[in-house]
């Protein structure tokens, strides 16, 4: 069994801000991390190593620190990581990272599952496992909750937005997986700087056969022009002191505000 | 002439993509796909209401293939689908498909010289990209209403689709989840986080809920990791977008994930114990202090009133 999970190098959102003075996002100097969809991913294909045994290659195009990524990923149960990289590798739409994704599958494989989480936490595009999918000619089934192999099939549970639904999947197979499939193991910095950096495989688009020129800049499909805050101001009034003194006001605040049944 | 297609399922409000769609297109069309027996209506709004059916749509390959080919037929410009979990496939492979530029979550388009624009959350919802479409086909998602309130139209009769769904993939069962009620269109809504320590103390929340009149519902690790309660009360990008009249934010540290969920709500009270919590930047009233002082008091007070 061999397994390739596809993980992406994100800024850390929660610390993602717009710069009071200038209106500028500051989001190069935000931390990087895993995506934690991600996560999830790979500590199922850790899951079904333990079970029946497997080979775990985890795939990601990125930015060169996304090393560092590929590194926590390695330490985390992967056996080996492929990262794609080059100045362009930055500023990817779902398209371009779905065509890497699936060169890198191609020149690795072939692979019995290609795993990953449903959505990124900075994109929230949920379209590259579907892309991948689409590219490597593998039925799909995203939103993955409970996982088992066996015959040459997966069988997977999902909850959509109403129903909960049981599927039979031939492998090859693609799958995304929901963050309530599993609870990735935590990962001390001590085990990633222990990852010799032999086991991450670093490599350019050609490497893999690819051209990054056809799908970035004004041939990429889509392309960020414009970015402006999205919050809305808030009063932001603060209420504090004895409970007794809170409740009156909060209560007296809601009915002025009309918005009591 | 630009013209663009929307895709729906009987039973969703698609007022809002309707909208979306006129905002770029001189023409609108919707194609609803519909299962065995099932009818639905025409959408006032549309310039055109098409139906189908067939068991080739249960497949998302298979509704993504008829979806491909009405677009070819018809020379849409412009698809637009839900931005419901169940769609999420289909997107993905007709955007394949069609070589399209796609913008799932759009909450704006706009026609330029340069091209189609649109507006969608970027960086976990802290800010707005506007972003370019950059090729002759484009794929939106956007925001739907899980009921179609809205006034029926006339009936339409469903075409029958030949074809197989992906037999690699073969639904075993499907179950429909208990639902407590659609959060999305609830009036006023108390939320939990972290905050409450234990499942029991749900309990003292739900009452607060009563006394509001309020829906209940609960941040991300509610759901994902304690599982006291089950997606359909989840707020926030993975889970529910709610806009009530009435948010309360009761232990909930305010993960951009979640404020996404709620921001739009009219007015937003949060209580919490921790001054710097992120949620009191996306609230009305910030309220400092215990949770478990303040909570049953307030039900208290609200009850008596």
């Amino acid at each position: 069994m061999r397994i390739l999970v596809c993980v992406k190098h994100v800024p850390d959102t929660t610390e993602v801000r717009f710069d009071s003075a200038t209106g500028e996002l500051k989001v190069r100097q935000a931390p990087t991390k895993i995506n934690n969809y991600d996560e999830h991913a790979l500590e199922a294909a850790v899951s079904l190593r333990e079970s029946a045994g497997a080979e775990i290659v985890v795939a990601s195009v990125g930015p060169p620190e996304a090393a560092k990524t590929m590194k926590a990923a390695v330490a985390a149960g992967g056996d080996r990581a492929v990262l794609v990289t080059g100045d362009w590798a930055s500023e990817l739409d779902a398209a371009g990272t779905a065509a890497v994704l699936a060169a890198i599958a191609r020149s690795e494989g072939p692979f019995d599952l290609v795993l990953s989480g449903d959505v990124s936490e900075d994109g929230y595009h949920s379209l590259v496992p579907g892309l991948v999918a689409v590219e490597l000619g593998l039925p799909l089934v995203r939103g993955v909750s409970e996982l088992a192999l066996g015959d040459g099939k997966a069988t997977v549970t999902r909850q959509l937005d109403d129903v909960v639904e049981r599927y039979s999947v031939t492998l090859p197979a693609a799958l995304s997986v929901s963050s309530s499939l599993n609870t990735p193991r935590t990962v001390t910095t001590l085990q990633i700087m222990k990852v010799a950096m032999s086991k991450v495989t670093t490599r350019s688009a050609a490497d893999v056969g690819l051209d990054e020129a056809a799908f970035t800049g004004a041939r990429a499909a889509t392309r960020v022009v414009g970015l402006r805050p999205a919050a809305q101001p808030r009063r932001r009034e603060v209420i504090t002191g004895e409970t007794d003194e809170i409740v009156k006001a909060l209560v007296a605040k809601l009915e002025e505000a009309g918005v009591l049944a | 002439m630009t013209r663009a297609l929307v895709v729906t399922q009987p039973s969703l409000d698609i007022g809002g993509l309707i909208e979306l769609a006129r905002a770029a297109a001189d023409e609108v069309h919707v194609l609803a796909l519909v299962e065995a027996g099932q009818i639905t209506s025409t959408e006032a709004d549309a310039d055109g209401t098409t139906a189908l059916t067939g068991e080739v749509l249960t497949s998302p390959a298979g509704a993504a293939g008829v979806i491909t080919d009405t677009v070819r037929a018809h020379s849409v410009d412009i698809v637009i689908l839900p931005s419901t979990h169940r769609f999420r496939e289909v997107t993905a492979l007709v955007t394949a498909a069609l070589d399209a530029a796609c913008a799932p979550d759009a909450v704006a388009v706009t026609r330029t010289e340069a091209g189609l624009q649109a507006d969608r959350l970027l960086y976990g919802g802290v800010a707005i990209a506007t972003v370019a479409l950059q090729r002759p086909i484009a794929v939106l998602t956007g925001r739907v209403g899980q009921t179609a309130a809205r006034a029926a139209g006339s009936t339409v009769e469903a075409t029958h689709v030949q074809g197989q769904p992906d037999g690699r993939r073969t639904l075993i069962s499907r179950e429909p989840l208990a639902q407590e009620g659609d959060l999305s269109s609830a009036s006023r809504v108390v939320s939990f986080g972290r905050g409450v320590r234990s499942r029991d103390d749900m309990a003292m929340v739900e009452r607060l809920a009563s006394a509001l009149e309020a829906d209940l519902a609960c941040s991300r690790p509610i759901v994902d990791d304690l599982k006291w309660l089950d997606l359909s009360h989840q707020v926030g990008l993975t889970g529910t977008v709610v806009q009530p009249d009435l948010y309360v934010a009761v232990g909930i540290s305010g993960q951009i994930q979640h404020v996404v969920g709620m921001r739009d709500s009219k007015f937003i009270v949060a209580i919490n114990n921790n001054p710097g919590a992120p949620i009191f930047d996306a609230s009305d009233l910030a309220v400092v202090g215990d949770l478990y002082e303040i909570v049953p008091k307030l039900a208290d007070a609200l009850g008596t009133r």
